[in-house]
């Protein structure tokens, strides 16, 4: 009988798929990684080519998702190295990783890096306006942080709901260090919140709404995909968000996981960030990608990632009373 | 003595009794009663009597958006249902009593709206109905309309109506074909009119096939994360409030209260659900040895072909939109892409071969067991073998209604560390792909088991068959063409789950959902569509082979 004959193998390729689901390579070292497939890509195949024999195991995922995971997974960890979250969510959840002196430390601006070597800075970006210019002009586009909660832009401005973005949290954040809740209630009634940040500045790629609130790198990204958008940068100032990386306290590859954030946070690996991601490197001495204006030509602002990270349950909740109330 | 009392006390049955009961605490009972009862204490606390708590429910009464939020899931989830139901019934009526052709590829695009990949599926409303989508676009240039706009509500009832509404036509079309036709005909030789026919007759008896194929529509739409979180803009519902609760804050018990309330609205679907039933007072012949007679005026196929062709057309608009994502080397803003080509295609080649073969493996595995334990629980539970079947059925019901990220986290938390360790194989992704599905297999089975008189089973004991014989050549035979139908749609719709794989998946057990779902972290939404045009086209050839392997075509197997 077919349908049986179909179950049975069915049943023993569950079999099978359980007997062998174990066993790991000896050398390899996993990867919780939160960037794009390209660039996680590269940077296996750096790492692979720079320490051969260990095998890089990656899990992709939201930065939220794979927190999830290693918080879950606290009493027997299954990662080792936790790759391109903001530093706040680190900041927030300290306890869950080691410190580590990286070999490749004096490269980096200590206000990239934690104060115990918890993590690393990985890329910084500017929060900037993308604006798409067929549905509107550049010069109508706002220009600072006030300028949202102008009536002109009402019903034109996208943003991700901070609760469930961490850049989004970030922009509110600046909104409330840079100004008060009074500002950021305005640019609440005048908004619309999405849930995720991608669709910030795909929905204004696609001319779907005029002006978003993204990182910058997106921008240059939809940009050089022929999309017809442009950056604005907020004149009342916008501040660097780093995003990093760091290695989670009792994975299963201790010196593995110390071998891949020297890696990571080496010069080589950087320029593939900025040559494959269009973003700004955390280190000193690598060069931003074209594209990108000169951090000089920008007014910007010290971003305290510690102190979004201890108010960052209080103001979102404020943040859903506002929503609420709208 | 009774042959009943006699079958249950052969050790046959009772080891299989004993393995499903064993099965059952293990990979249901135990996970998810842990994560069912963490909505009780504070988060982080210990499972305990001292540690009990209602402060997770607090939110519910004082919080403004927890309010709209419940609210929203009701009425969004209530609404897309009804749409769902009046948008399938005709075209179920129209496959099932209607002489139209194509009626296998009519079956097999219907499933299409299931199988859809993740993320991408909505965001490919988007690219066809959005502000400056390619229909948008259409309608505005060519016939002078504006569409309302898909943000929101509108477009979050709409997408999961035309998402769901397959499950309503699968087992709506299945009753009306395989219902008895002998009825309808006496009533026609005795004069009654078509309508009255359809209204007396007809409707009450696939009533409770509709209400059924309503249930799964609500419990999937008001568990649906995807599309409310794309479509939805500050439309939140309660799945969007969990997801929050646990990606953002963490909060395991806070995010287990929210599921626990959604779980108190299926039950109330599913309490009106059993009240429907009890009203069916026809009974249900078995053995019918033809099938129904199909209108053949020109009036009838007419409408038949034009509805289901266009219900059709529009429920894979956002396939369509997937294709074209997908073979576009250009696309700068402009209604259609401007330059065309394979190139996404060749850069996923690579992904094609191992997370592939990883989800056929892992949603096979976790298909037959989902068939071996559902059909025997169905069994036990239809023949009453066992005491406190409401028990089994919440059992099994309950991580069918819970989302699946929820699931997720359950068997995360659970099968980490302690006795029984399965984090980082590829059994705990299939285990807990059977936690989820189970349902559909359990209630398919037991509807196909109710439809066997007992007294079949009876001959094949007092003729000197053993439990297993009977079972092996009795039972089995009579309610594979159900359970199959069930299976066919849990391996399909396996293949793009992501939110509890996200949780669960090792580099080893990569899923082509997980590839896909990558693809969309990066941004690389052209290769995400390719990879899931491929996955779908897959999974459709699949169950075509399948229903082919059985030797009957998809039209009959939702019967």
């Amino acid at each position: 009988m077919k349908t049986r004959s179909f179950v049975n193998s069915a049943l023993v390729a569950g079999v099978v798929a359980i007997a062998t689901a174990t066993g790991p390579a000896n050398a390899q070292v996993v990867v919780y990684n939160t960037v794009g497939t390209k660039l996680m890509q590269a940077f296996v195949e750096g790492f692979e080519k720079a320490s051969p024999g260990i095998k890089v195991d990656v899990i992709s995922g939201g930065s939220g998702e794979l927190l999830t995971r290693i918080k879950a997974e606290k009493n027997r960890p299954q990662g080792d190295v936790f790759v391109g979250p903001d530093a706040d969510v680190f900041d927030a959840e300290l306890d869950l990783f080691d410190s580590y002196k990286s070999t490749e430390d004096a490269a980096f601006n200590p206000a990239v890096v934690h104060k115990d070597k918890k993590y690393y800075g990985f890329s910084m970006n500017f929060q900037a306006f993308i604006v798409n210019t067929k549905l509107m002009p550049l010069d109508k586009a706002p220009k600072s942080w006030t300028d949202l909660a102008k009536p002109e832009f009402k019903g034109k401005v996208l943003m991700a709901n901070p609760a469930q973005s961490g850049s989004a949290y970030s922009q509110m954040h600046q909104v409330i260090s840079l100004y008060n809740w009074d500002l950021m209630g305005k640019i609440v009634q005048n908004s619309t919140f999405v849930t995720s940040s991608r669709l910030v500045f795909q929905n204004v790629a696609k001319g779907e709404i005029a002006v978003g609130l993204t990182s910058e790198f997106n921008i240059l990204a939809m940009k050089l995909d022929g999309q017809p958008v442009d950056g604005v940068y907020p004149t009342d100032g916008t501040a660097l968000i780093v995003d990093a990386s760091g290695i989670i306290k009792g994975g299963p590859n201790a010196a593995n996981a110390r071998k891949f954030l020297d890696f990571i946070n080496s010069k080589a690996a950087h320029e593939i960030l900025v040559a494959v991601d269009k973003r700004r490197s955390a280190r000193s001495d690598v060069a931003p990608p074209q594209g990108l204006p000169a951090v000089a030509t920008l007014k910007t602002f010290p971003y305290d990632s510690a102190a979004a990270a201890s108010k960052r349950t209080g103001s979102l909740e404020r943040f859903d009373k506002l929503l609420a109330a709208k | 003595m009774n042959p009943l009392s006699r079958r249950s006390a052969d050790p046959t049955a009772l080891l299989v009794g004993a393995v499903a009961v064993a099965a059952a605490l293990v990979l249901l009972v135990y996970p998810i009663g842990r994560a069912s009862l963490v909505a009780f204490v504070r988060n982080g606390a210990d499972i305990a009597f001292a540690n009990l708590t209602f402060l997770n429910f607090e939110r519910f009464f004082i919080s403004a958006s927890y309010q709209r939020a419940f609210w929203n899931s009701l009425w969004s989830g209530a609404l897309s249902t009804a749409l769902a139901t009046a948008l399938a019934l005709p075209m179920a009526y129209a496959v099932a009593r209607v002489a139209i052709p194509f009626r296998s590829l009519i079956m097999a695009m219907s499933v299409v709206p299931l199988i859809s990949p993740p993320f991408i599926g909505s965001y490919a409303w988007i690219m066809m109905l959005g502000n400056n989508g390619i229909i948008t676009q259409l309608l505005r240039a060519y016939v002078g309309i504006d569409l309302p706009s898909i943000y929101g509500p509108f477009g979050v009832v709409f997408a999961l109506a035309m998402g769901y509404f397959p499950y309503v036509f699968l087992v709506v079309q299945g009753a009306l074909a395989g219902g008895d036709p002998h009825v309808e005909e006496a009533a026609r030789v005795m004069g009654a009119s078509r309508w009255r026919i359809i209204r007396t007759i007809t409707i009450p008896a696939v009533l409770p096939s509709v209400a059924a194929g309503m249930l799964i529509v609500f419990i999937k739409a008001i568990g649906d994360f995807g599309v409310p979180s794309i479509l939805g803009g500050e439309f939140q519902v309660l799945p969007t409030l969990i997801y929050y609760q646990i990606h953002g804050f963490h909060n395991l018990s806070a995010a287990s209260a929210i599921a626990m309330v959604n779980v108190a609205l299926t039950l109330a679907a599913l309490w009106l659900l059993a009240r429907i039933n009890r009203r069916r007072a026809h009974a249900t012949l078995t053995g019918t040895s033809r099938a129904s007679a199909r209108l053949t005026g020109t009036g009838a196929r007419i409408w038949a072909n034009a509805y289901t062709w266009a219900l059709i057309f529009v429920a894979v608009l956002p396939q369509i939109a997937i294709l074209f994502a997908s073979f576009a080397e250009e696309w700068p803003g402009t209604l259609l892409p401007t330059r065309y080509g394979f190139s996404h295609y060749f850069s996923v080649a690579g992904y094609l071969t191992q997370p592939i073969y990883n989800s056929l493996v892992l949603s096979g595995a976790a298909t037959a067991v989902c068939v071996v334990f559902g059909a025997v629980s169905a069994y036990a539970v239809v023949r009453n073998k066992i005491v406190g079947r409401w028990a089994v059925d919440a059992i099994i019901m309950l991580p069918f209604v819970l989302p699946g990220l929820v699931v997720g986290v359950a068997y995360l938390t659970a099968f980490n560390d302690g006795w029984l360790v399965l984090t980082g194989t590829g059994s705990i992704i299939v285990l807990a792909y059977f936690t989820r599905r189970v349902a559909f297999i359990f209630r398919s089975a037991s509807s196909a088991i109710g439809r066997i008189d007992p007294k079949i089973e009876e001959a094949s004991t007092i003729c000197g068959a053993g439990w297993g014989t009977t079972m092996r050549r009795v039972t089995a035979p009579l309610i594979v063409p159900g359970v199959f139908a069930g299976a066919i749609l849990v391996f399909a719709t396996l293949i793009g789950e992501i939110s509890a794989t996200v949780l669960l998946y090792s580099a080893r057990w990569k899923t082509v959902s997980i590839s896909i779902y990558e693809f969309v972290l990066g941004g690389e939404l052209y290769r995400a569509s390719a990879l899931g045009t491929v996955v779908t086209a897959m999974t459709l050839v699949l169950i075509l082979v399948a229903s082919r392997l059985v030797g009957r075509n998809m039209a009959d197997m939702f019967k």
